[in-house]
């Protein structure tokens, strides 16, 4: 078969192109670290990138809603753990003013000390998040959870409306907490009707003013049940935390095995292509070389006039 | 000797051409399209001799163009295909270029506005939170902008590409045109000059670049050039006759092109272009391009509407209700190059559900009560029965409906919440008939306290019942007053005869506008009075909520005297009657332009006795419901029975949801498992029921026109339940949570998410370009491989004409000694002497 001149030519530039490209993307591929450098270089995979990326990035956005939780069930802990105390020396307090040989005097100072505690924990009921909502207002975030009226009754202004925030595919935690489950009212025996929070404490109070032991007796009956009530709601809270830590150990696990299963398809293997390099460059070093020697040929040099 | 000398002479001649042809070849070595010539040389005639033949030396024939026919179509047809893939191999890298890249790709964007709305679902009364939401939902509509916008390019690119070659297509056909003309001087191929033949197959080379074709040669060199299926259609050139292809857009699918051959003197449409350049383009608009513009146009509807949904569905941070948060532009309906995000304020992003439920912080049980409103399905009827449900005014219609003695009801269907200025006319009543209009919760609003058969007729499911509504008339035709009305929720709702105060047209007599209209005083006219015997019961009607005392008298009763009965209550009523062409006339004094005039139906009457003073009995709503209202025709006459039934309104608008939402409400335990729903503006008692118990529902729940309530755990005697339309819970993330929920709701075709949908796109594209690419990289060895054969016929080698030229040369030489060789020999005879 004959070889014509231009074709041979033609010949050798293409494949000498070939290898110079092939060249290139190694090296870009290698400035980069990574197998795939757009799309196009592995068109069935940018699917499967884009989805596991996306994936990924899902991941982390479900762990970010969980920090926010967590700091929300963190800054609860504290007010729950705040009142819990506080509530302790009250039932203290109440104990000491229940004891009949207690003059009026000493009653009168243990009531200033328990109104300076009921204070607290009003307080502490509208305590605010990082963000500036109040923990215990349900969703009116922006109203105070509990006020005084003008008959200095407290009230409760926030709403029960319990929210719940994604965790994770199919999964969401409960999120707000209404103030009337924490500071929650207490139902007395034989009585429909059930009284609130703080106006028990009101009642407990008036008690030790007036030397009113069956007052103080019920206020004492009143404060072991609130402080059951908060000590059972420190536990859900735990319990909350502990839900929302293990799915977050889920949920970064599952983001590092689509992590890796990512890396797998789109980072660069530095020892394969490392090698490929130096074969290519070998390869076109051999083309360069073996075309200028072969294009040299030419019978007319051999031809003397 | 002079024949040596001829001999010479003609082999030098002969080589000296066959020098020229080598030489010639050695220059066009890098000619696109050169054939390579070679020269045959003859032996001349020989001349007989004696008694043999001698010969005469040589002579140069011809040149030959080396080449092979077949090697040249193949040539072309591998070309064709070849350069099929390479355009679409190259677009379709583009498009997947685009579609997944992470700063134009459309699920970055899709990623993040999930995302956002997420973390506004923690935190959903935060404006930062709200802003960055927006700005990720405006870069979403971006996102899909741009995506679009690349789409466009491509397609513009695209079609420019493809009108320029088949400009190109044109051009070649014209040049093939003129050399068949210029092939007409000789008749055999043989005979036309190499460059021609050169030119031809040149142009037919870059001709099936473009498109491919189908080829006829003539014996004297001339091609037939057709782009059919066969070489009868489709063709371009036949002779020096040209027939130009032209590029237009379809008029039904402005993303289609059509071409059309000669189009403007005998149009022949092309089905369609598969191979070559435009080929390739072709198919990547039309596999490619188009169905990728679809999917993405399609997604975008899907979204905007889902989204928009959910987001209509939601109240915002002023305690409004959530409207669109995405549009598209009016000029490009459902397109994703038209989407836009509508909503500039951050408080405007609609969070919050719709309804919130608040337990009492009194309550004695430690029942939580959650709220999610469902679209209701009530059995029963969804609007007034036949035509009634299309009396939109100025639309009158009527129905008769027939009872019977074991069926003495029959059901008008209902009055749906937001009609407006309903009325309904009972049209000549019969003796038993009347209206009755019940709420779905068994509240009886107007007509007659029902019987215990009556109820366990009525209150049934099938009529549109709630599933445990029980019966109570009490509120039974209430007087409607302006301030705390004790009608059922305040409406304005009324049985009888009524005559609103008048209103009269007016015009500026010299301008002719119209200005305030005039107002009449209310006048109410019976019909035609038919004289009718006495007594008349104490209580049988009442007018302008005045119960009206007995005429007690057995006599028949004229006109006159009841007039004078009517009037003698005139201070009372505030209406004087009078008697005008023997109708009954109850009129308003003249300077009360305000109160109308409504004569009703004390306990003991009934709508025959209102028709006795001529009036037939009307249902008059004014203003718009606020409830769904069950109406039915009763016939306590104990004969079966028709009844015909009037009905127009003005319009019906809004929804339960709605109407829902601007009324809060109580739910109240009257007992463990009793409760009354309560209307906590008007104080109108909207239900009294019995918890259902449900065997299979760990906990209880309560469900109101679509509302429900589901109880944590029993409620107790005395606990209060508030609900309302949630107009300042901000902390609340309902409606962001559903939105969130969208991510992952397969509502693409398919059962795919939205971003699957996408992907599966992108994956698509894919496809396609690992099989182009392929598929080049095949193309490119069979075109390599007819390269090659082509080339090694008519391929110039420099080394072959290296050893050519030699030859010739030294043939050319040795010639040019034959000659001298005969003048040496001519010098001999010379010299003798």
């Amino acid at each position: 078969m004959k070889i014509s001149t231009s074709f041979l030519f033609d010949r050798a530039t293409d494949r000498m192109s070939t290898i110079q490209n092939k060249l290139a993307t190694t090296q870009a591929q290698l400035s980069v670290s990574k197998q795939i450098l757009k799309p196009s270089d592995a068109p069935d995979q940018a699917a499967a990138i884009q989805r596991l990326k996306g994936e990924v990035e899902r991941q982390n956005s479900h762990v970010r809603t969980l920090e926010v939780a967590m700091r929300r069930y963190g800054s609860e802990e504290t007010v729950l753990k705040a009142s819990n105390d506080l509530l302790i020396r009250m039932k203290e307090l109440g104990l000491q003013a229940a004891n009949g040989t207690m003059g009026q005097s000493d009653r009168d100072a243990v009531a200033i000390e328990m109104k300076a505690l009921r204070n607290q924990l009003l307080s502490l009921g509208n305590t605010r998040d990082d963000s500036g909502n109040y923990l215990f207002s349900g969703t009116r975030v922006n109203t105070p959870a509990f006020a005084e009226n003008a008959n200095g009754q407290v009230v409760y202004m926030g709403d029960q409306t319990q929210t719940r925030i994604p965790a994770g595919v199919e999964r969401t935690v409960q999120f707000t907490r209404a103030g009337t489950d924490v500071f929650s009212r207490v139902v007395r025996d034989g009585q429909d009707q059930a009284v609130g929070f703080f106006d028990a404490l009101d009642q407990m109070i008036e008690g030790v003013e007036t030397s009113d032991t069956t007052r103080i007796q019920q206020g004492l009956a009143d404060v072991t049940q609130m402080h059951n009530n908060i000590t059972l709601t420190q536990a859900q809270n735990g319990s909350d935390q502990k839900v929302v830590q293990s799915q977050m150990d889920i949920l970064d696990e599952t983001a590092l095995r689509m992590k890796s299963t990512l890396s797998e398809i789109e980072d660069l293997d530095y020892a394969e292509a490392v090698t490929r390099m130096n074969k290519e460059m070998m390869a076109l070093e051999a083309a360069m070389g073996s075309f200028a020697k072969i294009s040299g040929l030419s019978l007319f040099d051999y031809i003397r006039g | 000797m002079s024949d040596l000398l001829g001999i010479g002479s003609s082999g030098v001649g002969a080589y000296q051409r066959a020098l020229a042809t080598v030489s010639n070849n050695i220059a066009n070595v890098s000619t696109e399209g050169y054939t390579r010539q070679d020269v045959s040389l003859t032996a001349n005639q020989p001349r007989l001799m004696g008694g043999s033949y001698l010969g005469t030396g040589a002579r140069f024939d011809n040149v030959q163009r080396q080449y092979d026919a077949f090697v040249e179509s193949n040539l072309r047809n591998s070309n064709s295909e070849l350069a099929s893939q390479k355009p679409l191999l190259s677009y379709v890298n583009r498009l997947i270029d685009v579609m997944g890249d992470e700063s134009v790709g459309l699920t970055t964007a899709v990623n993040l506005f999930f995302e956002s709305a997420r973390d506004l679902a923690s935190d959903p009364a935060s404006i930062v939170s709200r802003s960055t939401f927006l700005r990720d939902a405006d870069g979403l509509a971006a996102r899909f902008r741009q995506l679009a916008g690349q789409f466009e390019l491509l397609d513009n690119e695209t079609r420019q590409s493809v009108e320029t070659d088949v400009e190109q297509v044109n051009s070649l056909t014209q040049q093939l045109g003129l050399l068949n003309k210029q092939m007409v001087k000789h008749s055999s191929a043989s005979n036309q000059p190499s460059e021609l033949l050169d030119q031809r197959d040149r142009l037919l080379r870059e001709l099936s670049g473009l498109i491919s074709v189908k080829t006829k040669f003539e014996p004297n060199g001339a091609v037939l050039v057709s782009v059919g299926d066969t070489l009868d259609q489709g063709i371009l050139v036949a002779q020096s006759t040209v027939r130009a292809i032209s590029v237009s857009q379809s008029r039904i699918d402005s993303n289609k092109l059509e071409f059309v051959i000669d189009a403007y003197a005998n149009p022949e449409t092309m089905t369609g272009i598969s191979t070559g350049k435009i080929g390739g383009v072709m198919s990547f608009r039309d596999t490619v391009l188009t169905p990728s513009v679809n999917a993405l146009d399609n997604l975008a509807t899907t979204m905007v509407n889902e989204i928009n949904k959910v987001h209509r569905g939601g109240v915002d941070a002023e305690g409004l209700l959530g409207a669109d948060l995405f549009a598209f532009s009016a000029d490009k309906p459902q397109q994703a190059v038209g989407m836009t995000m509508i909503v500039q304020d951050a408080n405007r992003v609609a969070a919050a559900g719709q309804f919130r439920v608040i337990d009492n912080p009194l309550n004695s049980g430690t029942a939580q009560a959650r709220i999610a409103y469902t679209q209701p399905e009530f059995a029963g009827p969804t609007g007034l029965v036949g035509d009634l449900a299309l009396a939109k005014a100025p639309q009158i219609s009527s129905v008769n409906v027939s009872m019977s003695v074991s069926q003495p009801f029959a059901s008008l269907g209902l009055i749906p919440v937001g009609a407006k200025e309903m009325s309904l006319t009972l049209n000549n009543p019969g003796a038993g008939q009347s209206f009755q209009v019940l709420s779905r919760d068994g509240r009886h609003i107007l007509g007659q306290t029902l019987t215990a058969n009556e109820q366990a007729l009525l209150m049934k499911t099938s009529n549109g019942m709630e599933e445990n509504a029980t019966y109570s008339a009490s509120g039974i035709n209430a007087t409607y007053s302006a301030s705390n009305s004790p009608t059922y929720l305040d409406m304005d709702i009324f049985m009888g005869a009524k005559a609103e105060v008048g209103v009269q047209l007016q015009f500026n007599a010299t301008t002719g506008d119209v200005i305030e209209p005039k107002k009449l005083p209310a006048q109410l006219t019976g019909g035609t009075f038919v004289p009718f015997n006495g007594p008349i019961a104490a209580n049988t009607f009442t007018l302008n909520g005045h119960a009206l005392p007995a005429l007690s008298t057995n006599n028949s009763l004229s006109l006159n005297d009841v007039v004078s009965w009517l009037n003698s209550e005139s201070a009372s009523t505030g209406v004087t009657a009078s008697a005008v062409n023997n109708q009954l006339v109850l009129a308003r004094p003249v300077n009360d332009l305000t109160r109308d005039i409504r004569l009703g139906m004390g306990s003991a009457g009934t709508p025959a006795d209102l028709k006795k003073l001529g009036f037939d009995t009307r249902i008059a709503i004014k203003g718009g419901t606020l409830d769904d209202l069950l109406v039915f025709v009763t016939d306590r006459s104990g004969a079966a029975s028709t009844a015909q039934v009037t009905a127009q309104f003005t319009d019906i608008q809004g929804d339960m949801k709605q109407a829902l939402r601007r009324s809060p409400m109580t739910v109240t335990f009257t007992s463990n498992t009793d409760y009354t729903i309560v209307d906590t503006q008007t104080n109108t008692v909207l239900a009294a029921r019995t918890l259902i118990v449900d065997p299979n529902a760990p906990t209880p729940s309560l469900s109101y026109r679509g509302l429900s309530l589901a109880f944590s755990t029993a409620p107790k005697t005395g606990d209060v339940f508030s609900i309302d339309g949630n107009s300042d819970g901000i902390g609340n993330n309902e409606a962001m949570l559903q939105l969130v929920a969208l991510e992952d709701a397969e509502i693409m075709p398919g059962g795919l998410t939205l971003s699957e949908a996408y992907i599966e796109r992108v994956n698509q594209v894919g496809n396609v370009a690992r099989q182009a690419s392929i598929a080049e990289q095949a193309l490119s060895v069979v075109y390599q491989q007819a390269q090659e054969a082509r080339d090694g016929i008519s391929g110039v080698s420099l080394d072959e004409e290296a050893s050519a030229l030699v030859r010739f040369q030294q043939a050319y030489q040795a010639n040019a000694k034959v000659m001298q060789t005969a003048m040496d020999l001519f010098q001999s005879i010379l010299q003798v002497r």
